[in-house]
């Protein structure tokens, strides 16, 4: 394994092929503050935001005057260019002229700083002057095996998760648009299921009604025939409902007889008449 | 008849000889500690200390907070209901709105002249990330709209639809995008993660609960189709009434049409590159395996 170093960052323009160096001076230029390679671009602000911009420097510039024992003068409009993003980096505390490189072979050296981990750290503080071959700070191939097997594990591609997303998205689709199509089937169903309902409850009404009135009627018959009030439970009484119910059956059968002799009058009437 | 010699001659000797102040011979000024009041002492002693008879009152043993003594109390009583499921675990957002952002552009911490993405953010001290906190991110909020007059190339985690307009409105291009924790905090603190020595890593994909928000248009995802993003821009121009500017007859052309790689967490820099801050050095691998590994 072996590693290019391209050339420092200064020279950067040439070397990183198809990144340009004010990017990369971007990220770094709050932390070195030695190297100036804060883009010493004159901002080009844009006109829509000049009159905002301009009222809040000039009470920058006119404070900064007033310190001085100055007159606020017309030169406002000129500091804009003055108005340029300035950072203030934190010092990279590392001790460069003397660094700290332990002694591996050591007894005394603690065991952490014997770690690859530690080399890593010991690379990034010091450089070259650590004395870390830079290839190590890259995983090995077994390292990057591990690293991609973990990969293909707990992070499937795009392409894959978005597929699953659209097949939830479907099945979920597929449950709502099912479960909508069953309240609709039985909602066109509520209105004659309502109906029926209210029907049957009509009807069980009407025969409890009829069933009160024909025994309010039969006790009554009962006192007549008897001359005194009868238990309805008493034998007589119901010897007396089994002798009206026969005759009421005798009655409906003679009725119907005739019924049907009048229809058979009837429908060979009407064929003479017509004939 | 006497006169003083001079007006405070008297303090100011004494202030001269007196020996130089040190913490050795300083001491509160008198009256200003009170003695802690010493409860049951002297004629007091088989008293109760103002405390009360007996019981839990005298003895400080009270029951926790919500105990009803036995009874069912009542924060156990009513049902719970799931609103604040899972609270503790939700990403966070900090919310930068856009009259702040206007405001550390007007002071000069933000440079609108090249993209803003949350090194930038983070190193104006527009914003404070914590990742260990279960922080994503910023949210761009669409508060101070009416004043926000920059035009920037900003990249952000989320985004309102309000925010999203007053930004192209004039002239700047906004993206949101993903970064894991680990990324996260590579991208809020450079300095500390190159001074560690190790390569930069791939920038990983959103989950599948993040991902529909990503690759949306309307959210200027950075996983969205960039013709439907063009697209989306014309239809929020027209929803919100206003002409979108021609980006690309810009003089800042080049810097708006800046945008990261998906897998790439800091511009100009591509994973698997190691930073080294006091050479001043990138160090780059050649391995094809390593190679193969950083790009996909």
């Amino acid at each position: 394994m072996c590693v290019s170093v391209s050339a420092t960052l200064s020279c950067m323009a040439t070397t990183s092929g198809h990144h340009q160096p004010q990017q990369e001076a971007q990220i770094l230029q709050g932390a070195v503050p030695a190297c100036n390679i804060n883009s010493s671009l004159p901002p080009s602000f844009p006109s829509g935001s000049f009159g905002f911009l301009l009222s809040t420097c000039y009470l920058s510039v006119s404070r900064f005057h007033m310190r001085n024992t100055h007159t606020v003068s017309h030169k406002a409009c000129k500091s804009v260019s003055a108005l340029q993003t300035s950072y203030n980096p934190k010092p990279l505390k590392l001790n460069l002229q003397n660094p700290y490189i332990p002694d591996k072979d050591s007894e005394k050296t603690p065991e952490w700083q014997k770690t690859a981990r530690y080399d890593k750290k010991l690379f990034g503080r010091y450089g070259s002057a650590s004395g870390i071959d830079p290839a190590s700070l890259w995983p090995t191939h077994e390292e990057l095996e591990k690293i991609i097997a973990e990969e293909n594990q707990w992070h499937p591609p795009l392409e894959v998760m978005l597929k699953n997303i659209e097949a939830r998205e479907k099945e979920g689709n597929e449950k709502r648009l099912a479960r909508e199509k069953l309240i609709a089937a039985n909602m066109a169903k509520m209105p004659k299921m309502i109906a029926d309902w209210r029907r049957e409850k009509r009807e069980t009404k009407q025969k409890l009604k009829e069933e009160k009135a024909r025994r309010t009627r039969l006790l009554a018959e009962a006192r007549e025939r008897f001359g005194y009030a009868v238990d309805p439970r008493s034998p007589k009484f119901l010897e007396m409902v089994a002798e009206i119910e026969k005759e009421e059956k005798k009655k409906k059968k003679l009725m119907k007889r005739r019924l049907r002799e009048e229809q058979a009058t009837g429908s060979d009437a009407p064929p003479a008449a017509s004939s | 008849m006497s006169f003083p010699k001079k007006p405070g001659g008297k303090a100011l000797d004494v202030l001269q000889n007196l020996p130089r102040i040190t913490l050795a011979n300083l001491r509160p000024e008198p009256g200003a500690r009170q003695t802690d009041k010493r409860r049951g002492r002297g004629q007091h002693g088989g008293n109760r200390s103002g405390r009360g008879h007996k019981g839990e009152r005298q003895r400080g043993n009270r029951p926790r907070l919500g105990f009803e003594g036995g009874q069912t109390p009542f924060y156990l009583a009513i049902p719970k209901y799931g609103f604040n499921e899972g609270h503790s675990r939700r990403p966070q957002y900090h919310p930068l709105t856009l009259k702040r952002l206007q405001y550390l552009i007007d002071l000069g911490r933000v440079d609108p002249t090249q993209p803003i993405d949350l090194t930038q953010l983070v190193n104006a001290r527009g914003v404070t990330i914590q990742p260990l906190k279960r922080d994503y991110g910023v949210q761009l909020v669409d508060e101070g709209a009416d004043i926000f007059a920059a035009k920037i190339n900003i990249e952000v985690q989320r985004a309102t639809e309000g925010a999203i307009a007053a930004i192209e409105r004039n002239g700047g291009v906004i993206t949101t995008s993903f970064y894991d924790p680990i990324s996260l905090d590579i991208l809020i603190k450079p300095v500390p993660f190159f001074v560690r020595g190790q390569p930069i890593p791939k920038r990983m994909l959103p989950g599948e609960d993040m991902l529909p928000y990503y690759t949306s248009a309307d959210n200027r995802g950075y996983l969205a189709d960039p013709d439907k993003i063009q697209q989306a821009r014309l239809a929020l121009a027209q929803k919100y009434g206003y002409i979108l500017p021609d980006i690309s007859k810009d003089e800042l052309y080049h810097m708006l049409a800046m945008r990261k790689d998906i897998r790439q967490i800091f511009f100009g820099l591509s994973p698997g590159w190691v930073v080294n801050m006091p050479e001043k050095k990138i160090l780059k691998p050649t391995d094809e395996k390593l190679l193969k590994y950083y790009r996909s």
